[in-house]
């Protein structure tokens, strides 16, 4: 059931399918295979090795297949993902499954676990100068701030509700400004993004990702 | 670039029109600002650049005049250009101009110094000091180039009619926890970056505006609030939620007016005669004004 799924929902979750057989090739295979066999139980305790062969070790994410960095976002932020992955309010076929094996417990552990990681940043660049109008400056005559003003300098992220864009895989970003329009991912506190989404153009989408995604290389920063 | 884009598209329409206004500028709508990248590369650009990094970063480009954790944008949103929350270079156009606060006539540079000793609870820069003369720089060549609405609208903070109902601190209380608390904070303390900026600026307590500042009025936050905030949703509270929560975010202490004379009694009967200030007043326990407070 949970295969043909993935053919229903579009682009995100046919890329998801074409990368699994690598997830499960890995070390991912044992913990993530036995789990969805037994959802529907208590749901199971979280161990890192079924997370890393799609996000990577220590929650690095993978840029390529549009897979998100989890380490150092914030504890809250993360439990409510997996929450809403469980629910399916947030709609990605293999999240929804993973979340849905976890316990409450196990929930809570991977999100303070990825939580404590300390984070990592990219430095971000531009070509043109227009490139990062939107992340800095906004467009406020359609009331929308710079994206920095709620995701902090750089979109290194704010607090507890305001994850950090900086680094995050382009295509991730992308899928998730969408989800954000199509309310195929729920709107957020006082659904600010949900709106602030729905005023972006695809171009908007596409050069807002690519920026927040950073072009060199990797960098560690910010405070563990 | 989208500034830009509307210019271009108001031109078209003004000139299919003729409506004989003069070069560009807009009738009925909203005045058009030129974009940073408009900045020209000479001597008087690097004087405007300077004054829009004191304007956005105030403590680090102007730390000696700042007593608090607040910048200039974070009142005058979008830099000193959005409509709604005071522009700077609608000010700019609006000066020589006769105060009340101070009964005498103010230059503009006079109405910056002022933002500094109540807005950012510090000391006025002198006359002629190149701070002034960076923010003056920057807010004339915002006004120089842009396509200006003669009638000069977005002037100030629009004026919000009174309350149905007299302002409450108890459903204020209610209106901050579900609209303003997820940014500002649970004690209105503002939040940092994760990297230490400050992002979410204070409303209240010892790094936010002084008890003589414009944001101190019930009349000027409600108003600010109701058109501003919650940021990118400004418009959608009710004007009852936002004098509310004008009057609960006002009903909290902040650093002491600067011209306390030693008594909350008779700066009060000095300074804050009107129904739109707090000050003096017991709310929620407290008499506001009376609790000491470090400057700094
Ligand atoms: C088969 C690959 C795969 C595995 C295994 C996997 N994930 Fe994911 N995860 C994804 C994809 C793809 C997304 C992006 C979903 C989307 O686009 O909404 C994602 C998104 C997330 C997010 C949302 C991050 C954000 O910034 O909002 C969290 C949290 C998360 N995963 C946690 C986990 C945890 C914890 C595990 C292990 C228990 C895990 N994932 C295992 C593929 C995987
Ligand atoms: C008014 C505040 C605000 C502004 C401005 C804002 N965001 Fe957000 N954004 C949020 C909040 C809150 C969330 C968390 C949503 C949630 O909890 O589901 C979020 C989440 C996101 C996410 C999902 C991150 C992830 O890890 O899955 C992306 C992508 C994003 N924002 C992009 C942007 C971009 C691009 C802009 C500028 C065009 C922007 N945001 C401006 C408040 C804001
Ligand atoms: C706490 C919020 C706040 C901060 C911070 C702040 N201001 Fe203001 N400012 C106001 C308010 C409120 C007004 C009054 C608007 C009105 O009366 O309509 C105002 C008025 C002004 C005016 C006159 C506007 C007019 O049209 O007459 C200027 C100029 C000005 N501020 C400049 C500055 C500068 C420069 C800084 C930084 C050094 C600054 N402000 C910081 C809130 C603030
Ligand atoms: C999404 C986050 C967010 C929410 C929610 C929010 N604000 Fe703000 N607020 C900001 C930001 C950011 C600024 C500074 C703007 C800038 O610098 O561009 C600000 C500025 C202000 C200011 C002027 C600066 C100061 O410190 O005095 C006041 C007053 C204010 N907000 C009040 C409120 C009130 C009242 C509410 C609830 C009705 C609210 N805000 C909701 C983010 C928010």
């Amino acid at each position: 059931m949970y295969k043909t799924k993935y053919f229903e929902r579009g682009k995100a979750s046919l890329k998801a399918l074409l990368f699994l057989p690598l997830a499960f090739g890995t070390h991912a295979e044992t913990s993530l295979s036995q789990p969805l066999i037994s959802a529907g139980g208590e749901g199971s305790k979280f161990s890192e090795a079924a997370c890393a062969g799609c996000h990577g070790n220590e929650g690095d994410g993978n840029a390529a297949e549009g897979i998100p960095r989890l380490r150092g976002l914030s504890a809250t932020y993360l439990r409510e993902q997996l929450q809403a992955f469980a629910s399916d309010e947030r709609k990605n076929p293999v999240m929804n499954s993973i979340a849905q094996t976890l316990s409450t417990d196990g929930i809570t552990h991977a999100a303070n676990y990825y939580a404590q990681l300390p984070p990592l940043y990219r430095p971000l660049g531009v070509k043109a100068e227009s490139d990062n109008e939107l992340a800095t400056h906004g467009r406020w005559g359609e009331n929308i701030p710079s994206c920095d003003d709620c995701h902090g300098p750089e979109g290194k992220g704010v607090g507890e509700n305001f994850p950090a864009l900086n680094g995050q895989p382009a295509l991730y970003l992308e899928n998730q400004l969408q989800a954000f329009q199509k309310g195929s991912r729920p709107p957020g506190p006082l659904h600010l993004m949900e709106n602030i989404a729905k005023k972006l153009s695809d171009a908007d989408i596409r050069t807002i990702s690519l920026y927040y995604s950073g072009s060199t290389p990797m960098t560690t920063g910010g405070q563990p | 670039m989208k500034y830009l884009i509307t210019v271009a598209l108001l031109m078209t329409s003004l000139t299919t029109l003729g409506n004989g206004l003069p070069d560009g500028h807009p009738e009925g709508g909203a005045s058009i600002l030129p974009a940073d990248h408009d900045i020209p590369k000479d001597e008087f650009g690097k004087m405007v650049r300077q004054g829009q990094l004191i304007f956005s970063n105030t403590g680090q480009f102007a730390g000696a005049y700042v007593g608090n954790d607040l910048s200039c944008r974070n009142c005058h949103l979008d830099q000193g250009r959005k409509a709604g929350s005071a522009p700077l270079w609608a000010a700019f156009l609006s000066y020589p101009a006769y105060r009340a606060k101070n009964h005498r006539v103010n230059t503009f540079a006079e109405r910056l110094q002022e933002c500094f000793v109540y807005s950012m609870n510090g000391k006025a820069p002198p006359l002629g000091d190149p701070i002034l003369v960076a923010l003056e720089s920057y807010a004339y060549w915002m006004e120089k180039n842009a396509k200006i609405n003669p009638l000069l609208q977005e002037r100030g903070i629009p004026q919000l009619q009174k309350p149905g109902t007299p302002p409450s601190y108890e459903r204020g209380k209610t209106v901050y926890a579900n609209n303003c608390a997820l940014c500002h904070g649970t004690s209105g303390q503002g939040r940092r970056a994760n990297d230490g900026h400050m992002v979410f600026p204070p409303l209240w307590g010892d790094r936010s505006f002084n008890w003589g500042a414009g944001m101190a009025h019930l009349n000027k936050a409600a108003a600010y609030i109701k058109t501003n905030m919650p940021l990118s949703l400004g418009g959608s509270l009710s004007d009852q939620d936002a004098w509310d929560v004008a009057y609960f975010m006002d009903g909290h202490n902040r650093p002491q007016d600067p011209r306390y004379t030693g008594s909350v009694d008779e700066t009060r009967a000095l300074f804050h005669r009107t129904q739109n200030s707090l000050y003096g007043h017991l709310v929620a326990g407290h008499v506001l004004g009376n609790d000491p407070v470090s400057k700094n």
